[in-house]
């Protein structure tokens, strides 16, 4: 009864339906298919599963260690039960060929199957060809047995440690700590977020997505606030001023470019040739006919890369019979029908660009000024306000598609983040606003005069955030956090849109595919009730933890 | 007397063997997603659905006396709004498939339709070769047939497919995708619309039929085959064809 008693309600309801949802799942041929479409099993991948199993042991018992060996109340018996966990699940690391599989599945879908040869070429579920696979296991023949000499180097400092005089003092406690931390720590982030995990692709998306989402959203919020409480100085509006200034410079220049001439040469009998990077305004203006003496009708354009192309396939009477071409480049007897200058596209995306951007540093300029705040205090509040008004659907498309596009454009391609890390981005954007709220309310909830006791003190205000305020905050910003945190789980199914296959997209692709009108749909369902369950669990312990009042 | 009796029926049968659909000025909701020109879109001027598909159930509506009235739905979910009664025919360009023949009841196809692939201006003369080997993304919309031609091109690791047409065509702008697979029918369409930056280097991929979707059981499909038969023979579908991708 103690243990029904201990366990969460809206978790008792959960796991007194369990059977049941076990029993759907196993009775049911639909929903079977249905799940292990939805959490993307893909086939022949139950055997990375044991691999995958050991390594998360292995490193979360290590971790264990370390974290159970620091808590307040010391528990001797159950700190050497996990120690001893972490060495079994090494030994059979080191003893098995279990965790090779699991391995290879992941360098496989770590590589780019067309740049590298490590992959035999259009063999899906990837697989690593003989010679990759030898390396693979020469890499772990040295990888396995070093992470064992540095657990155990780890561990036994820990121990060496533990017996010192004080051992929170001991340098061997401490290089105990910190060795067993990185080691098992970055293992475990590995293999938890970044390693492909063929036997469950679409739930792995969707938790990762969340999770990093939820990280950058929280670094972001607190940037957001950070902003919101700079100092005003007269400086800053002097060099904002100019920043203003300079952008509006800019902008100028790009727009004052010399204009590109260009000619509407030929007949309009057939269609007329259009030739790449020519202005777009001068592409509608051709087909729709708004120039002096233009038709009426529509008339059909046909797409060059050169002018020399488009001058040829008007020679060899294609269906081509006249072509809007740079001046240079117009044959001298042809009849000219339409004479312009343009400014090219890309000077003109450039200079409105800077100027958008030197009207925007302006306006803040001038808001601080007024208001007698620091102009990135301005921004950052509206930022704020106008981000929480903007739907997240709205926000995923506009930086997964032409924000991204723009950026790629603007740095010739070097910056051009995949799919995932574009809605990861969007998502974290959307959030932050609302977790700076939230910051914020739990920083104004700390009395002042905390921070004149701070200031009397004598820390600086960096201190005072850190050591004062922030601590005392992060108690009572928890339970929203933990609310912002399960949102974040279920807005991932916006991710979908992106071409992002987490679970909601193969909810979709394998109910088009099935047309079963209720298994796709109850299968994603229940997953995410248990995502944001366990979500909700979590988040409650960790208010244990920090003794938030509990309802 | 009988004899003549008889012959009436039999004269009237006839008759109505040639014509017998009429469903008595039906109001029929046809659900379609229109964001693919020139089968189905929004004008933006009058804000009215026009296209190739509204033109085609108008006519045969004509023919078998009904009145079509569209509403514009997304494609996810299309069918299963469809089996729920919101509408009842589907007119939005679907391609008949064996898979999709098993849920729900097609039309006779009305418009034998072929993919085309659609690539910056700089890739023209690509082949689908040239996707395979160098391992080019393609795009397309999700669920579709074009998505499933996609991927049988290039694997289904290289196809981005998004939820609206318009975003795998940004996608290709952008380059994150190397070419768009799209309906034959709208190619030159959209070679159009993006003058000077996108082409439709492959055509021809697979035939690919168009019917329109009715309930699994309904009774219109009858009357809708006779329709098209009707404006099949008439040419009145010849014109329409003529009207939509006609351009010199």
């Amino acid at each position: 009864m103690s243990f029904v008693r201990s366990v969460r309600p809206s978790n008792l309801v959960i796991l007194a339906a369990l059977p049941f949802i076990v029993y759907l799942f196993a009775s049911s041929g639909d929903y079977q298919r249905a799940l292990r479409a939805i959490l993307g099993i893909e086939p022949g991948s139950g055997v990375y599963v044991p691999g995958f199993l050991l390594l998360t042991v292995a490193f979360s018992a290590g971790l264990g260690v370390l974290i159970l060996s620091q808590a307040k109340a010391a528990r001797p018996r159950l700190t050497i039960a996990t120690g001893l966990v972490a060495l079994v699940a090494t030994a059979a690391i080191l003893a098995g060929d279990l965790v090779h599989p699991f391995i290879a599945s992941v360098v496989a879908n770590g590589v780019d199957a067309f740049k590298s040869d490590l992959v035999v070429k259009g063999v899906t579920p990837r697989q690593l060809t003989e010679a990759a696979d030898l390396m693979v296991r020469g890499v772990e023949g040295w990888l396995w047995p070093a992470y064992a000499v540095l657990l155990l180097a780890g561990l036994g400092l820990l121990f060496l440690g533990s017996r010192a005089a004080v051992p929170e003092e001991s340098l061997a406690r401490r290089a105990g700590s910190w060795l067993t931390g990185l080691l098992n720590g970055a293992g475990l982030v590995f293999v938890l977020l970044f390693a492909h995990l063929a036997f469950a692709s679409g739930l792995a998306t969707t938790i990762r997505a969340a999770i990093a989402a939820y990280i950058l959203a929280a670094i972001l919020g607190l940037v957001w606030v950070g902003l919101l409480k700079l100092r005003y100085t007269r400086r800053n509006l002097v060099t904002f001023a100019a920043l203003a200034a300079i952008f509006a410079t800019l902008s100028a220049w790009f727009l004052l470019q010399p204009k590109d001439g260009y000619v509407l040469a030929g007949t309009l009998e057939g269609k007329v040739g259009i030739v790449t990077n020519t202005p777009s305004g001068l592409i509608s203006a051709v087909r729709f006919g708004q120039y002096e003496g233009g038709p009426t009708t529509e008339t059909p354009v046909r797409t060059f890369v050169t002018p020399q192309q488009a001058i040829e396939a008007i020679g060899k009477k294609e269906d081509v019979s006249g072509a809007l071409l740079p001046s240079a480049s117009v044959p001298a007897d042809w009849p000219r029908l339409w004479q312009v200058e343009a400014l090219n596209d890309r000077d003109r995306a450039t200079g409105i660009t800077f100027a958008v951007i030197a009207i925007i540093l302006g306006l803040l300029t001038f808001g601080g000024f007024l208001h007698r705040r620091h102009p990135l205090s301005i921004g950052s509040e509206f930022v704020v306000d106008t981000i929480r008004g903007i739907p997240m659907l709205v926000i995923v498309l506009y930086v997964g598609l032409p924000l991204s596009g723009a950026l790629k454009d603007a740095t010739a391609g070097v910056f051009d983040p995949p799919n995932l890390m574009r809605g990861i981005v969007a998502m974290a954007l959307a959030y932050s606003a609302y977790l700076a709220e939230i910051f914020r309310s739990g920083i104004n909830a700390i009395p002042a005069g905390q921070i004149e006791a701070a200031g009397s003190l004598g820390l600086n205000r960096w201190q005072t955030a850190r050591l004062v305020i922030l601590p005392q905050a992060f108690r009572i910003v928890i339970p929203p956090l933990g609310n912002e945190l399960i949102a974040i789980l279920k807005d991932t199914s916006l991710l979908s849109i992106l071409s992002i296959r987490d679970i909601t997209q193969r909810m979709r692709e394998f109910q088009s595919a099935s047309f079963l009108p209720f298994a796709p749909y109850n299968s994603a369902a229940i997953l995410y009730i248990l995502l944001t369950l366990a979500a909700a669990s979590l988040i409650s312990l960790i208010e244990k933890k920090y003794d938030v009042k509990h309802r | 007397m009988r004899k003549f009796v008889a012959t009436l029926a039999l004269a009237a049968l006839v008759a109505g063997g040639a014509h017998a659909a009429d469903l008595g000025g039906k109001l029929l909701k046809v659900g379609s997603d229109t964001t693919s020109p020139p089968m189905e879109s929004v004008d933006t001027a009058t804000g009215q659905i026009v296209g190739f598909d509204v033109d085609v159930v108008n006519a045969v509506c004509a023919k078998i006396n009904c009145q079509a009235e569209f509403v514009t739905t997304g494609w996810d979910g299309i069918f299963a709004a469809l089996d729920q009664g919101s509408f009842d025919l589907v007119a939005s360009g679907v391609s008949i498939t064996d898979e999709r023949k098993k849920a729900m009841d097609f039309s006779d196809p009305y418009i034998i339709n072929s993919q085309a692939v659609l690539t910056r201006a700089e890739d023209q003369g690509i082949t689908l070769d040239k996707f395979k080997a160098e391992g080019r993304k393609l795009s397309a919309q999700a669920n579709t047939t074009d998505a499933q031609v996609a991927e049988g091109v290039v694997g289904k690791e290289n196809v981005a497919a998004y939820d609206s047409f318009s975003a795998a065509i940004i996608a290709l702008k952008n380059k994150d995708v190397d070419g768009v697979v799209i309906n034959g029918a709208n190619a030159a369409a959209y070679e159009r619309e993006f003058a000077g930056e996108l082409v439709a280097s492959i055509k021809d991929l697979e035939s690919d039929p168009l019917g329109l979707v009715f309930r699994k059981g309904d009774e219109n499909v009858a009357a809708f085959n006779e329709g098209l038969k009707a404006i099949k023979d008439d040419g009145t579908l010849d014109k329409l064809i003529a009207k939509y991708w006609g351009l010199k």
